[in-house]
């Protein structure tokens, strides 16, 4: 079962909308669900849009992986920072080799009876 | 703080087919208890570190079946989870009580039996201490995680996948000696840097191996020793837990281990001592990367000194600050429930002289017990009670 959080977060993603959260008092940065503020505690963290492009932080090729993924191996992951002062963690779409600084987009792969998967696209 | 150990022993590590969790945690209980004047009696608290019994036996509620299995059904008893944190989260816990008072006699260990279900349902079940939406979702494993925190760190210094696996080297160097290591055969800089990939810059002998162990401790306290004509050699000197967010995602620094840092200078205030003072440590090398960010987390080193100070040989066993003399999760295992107090184990053996590794004179240790990509982190001062 797929938390509905989840479902939202991917679906505005999937129509190049994705949204962050913002503390209302202090202005630091989350993702959905979090709704207390990890920075000051204010309880109140609001919804705001969210760039599609973001920077390559660090990638890794992984090679032995989950059964759910297996025979999918060997495929990248990245987490990619985004100008919101938002960080998030997706697969590499396709076979280019990424490095850090480089830019990517982001999006969504959708298969049969999987959650959604965050991607990203190198731009 | 004055909680005393009495009584400190583990499993071999390594294969146990033949044996469930229940009677691999036994035999360390029994062992450690048999290294006390004590019987299972005596005993007013259990608390065990487990992580994934549910998943590799359908069995959880493993605090409430150890005692029972130990004679005891009647004491109180709790599983402690915080992944690979369990075990070591699980003592201070035990000091907790004995702090308290409401135990004199507390029997605190754990187990994971992680062999028999392969490694497919392993890295899926390790894969639970990571944010299941953020991390899993997309593919990402621990290995993964641990490879783009070696990324990071090695964007930031000058650090090469030689000098990480310079850790590997020397930890299966140390384990060669040690009888419950699983792997007992030195590596060398060719096999590491060679092996087959697992999350670059991570290979195979980059990663600890899946492990099925128990490690056990009766922790007393000092009250009780008097009473009873215990003199433990082993005192908990101080102790220090701390957190972080649990996605790797949400950390501005991923070459750093906040919680870590966090939990070490708590421990080293309540034992009233500075790094300078540590003879010697067990440090949470799930990966090699990880036995750098230990090292920089302990303050045996500055931020980006890590690979320095192993490289230079200062963390070898015959080195200023001797790190995993027992081999580390690298050589000795790394049976994730009772990661932690193996550790203590292997310090209480250090502190006792009867190391097969012994660092000469010790007299204070340090245990350091991580928790996921650095969520949560325990760390233990250990003295010689004196």
């Amino acid at each position: 079962m797929t938390a509905s959080w989840y479902e939202s977060f991917a679906a505005a993603v999937d129509r190049e909308e994705p949204q962050y959260r913002r503390c209302a008092a202090c202005g630091e940065s989350g993702l959905p669900p979090r709704q207390t503020c990890p920075t000051c505690g204010e309880p109140e963290m609001i919804d705001a849009p969210l760039s599609m492009s973001a920077t390559v932080v660090a990638a890794t090729e992984i090679h032995v992986t989950t059964p759910k993924f297996e025979g999918e191996a060997p495929y990248t992951v990245v987490i990619a920072e985004f100008d919101e002062n938002v960080r998030l963690t997706g697969q590499l779409s396709g076979n280019e080799d990424v490095r850090p600084g480089d830019g990517v987009t982001v999006g969504v792969e959708r298969r049969e009876d999987w959650p959604p998967v965050i991607t990203f696209t190198p731009s | 703080m004055t909680a005393l150990i009495a009584g400190a022993a583990s499993t071999t590590f390594g294969k146990h087919d033949d044996l469930s969790a229940r009677e691999l945690f036994r035999d360390a209980a029994e062992a450690a208890i048999g290294l006390v004047s004590l019987t299972a009696v005596d005993i007013d608290a259990v608390y065990v570190g487990n992580f994934m019994g549910a998943l590799t036996d359908d069995q959880g509620h493993m605090g409430a079946l150890m005692a029972d299995y130990l004679g005891i059904p009647d004491v109180p008893t709790a599983t402690v989870e915080s992944a690979c944190a369990s075990s070591g989260t699980a003592v201070s816990r035990a000091v907790d009580a004995i702090d308290a008072g409401q135990a004199d006699v507390v029997l605190v260990g754990g187990v994971e039996m992680m062999y028999a279900t392969g490694i497919a349902v392993i890295t899926d079940a390790l894969a639970n201490a990571a944010d299941n939406e953020y991390e899993n979702e997309a593919g990402l494993t621990f290995p993964g995680i641990y490879a783009l925190m070696a990324r990071e760190y090695m964007n930031t210094y000058d650090v090469s996948e030689e000098d990480l696996a310079q850790v590997a080297v020397k930890n299966r160097r140390n384990g060669v000696s040690n009888p419950i290591s699983q792997f007992q055969e030195e590596v060398t800089i060719e096999e590491v840097l060679e092996a087959r990939p697992i999350a670059p810059p991570l290979g195979l002998f980059d990663c600890c191996p899946i492990t099925d162990g128990a490690s056990a401790l009766i922790v007393v306290s000092p009250e009780f020793a008097a009473n009873h004509g215990l003199s433990p050699d082993v005192r908990i000197a101080g102790r220090g837990q701390a957190g972080d967010t649990l996605a790797l995602q949400d950390r501005e620094d991923m070459g750093r281990t906040r919680a870590a840092e966090r939990a070490a200078e708590r421990a080293y205030t309540a034992a009233g001592i500075v790094p300078e003072d540590i003879d010697v440590c067990e440090v949470h090398d799930c990966f090699t990367i990880a036995e750098l960010l230990a090292v920089e987390s302990l303050g045996l080193c500055e931020r980006g000194e890590g690979a320095t100070l192993t490289t230079t040989g200062e963390t070898a066993k015959e080195g200023r600050i001797p790190v995993n003399t027992s081999g580390g999760l690298i050589a000795k295992g790394h049976p994730v429930g009772a990661t932690g107090v193996a550790q203590l184990v292997e310090i209480v053996k250090q502190l006792e002289g009867r190391h097969p590794n012994q660092v000469p004179d010790s007299a204070i240790g340090v245990t350091h017990n991580v928790g996921g990509s650095g969520a949560s982190a325990v760390v233990h001062v250990l003295e010689v009670a004196g």
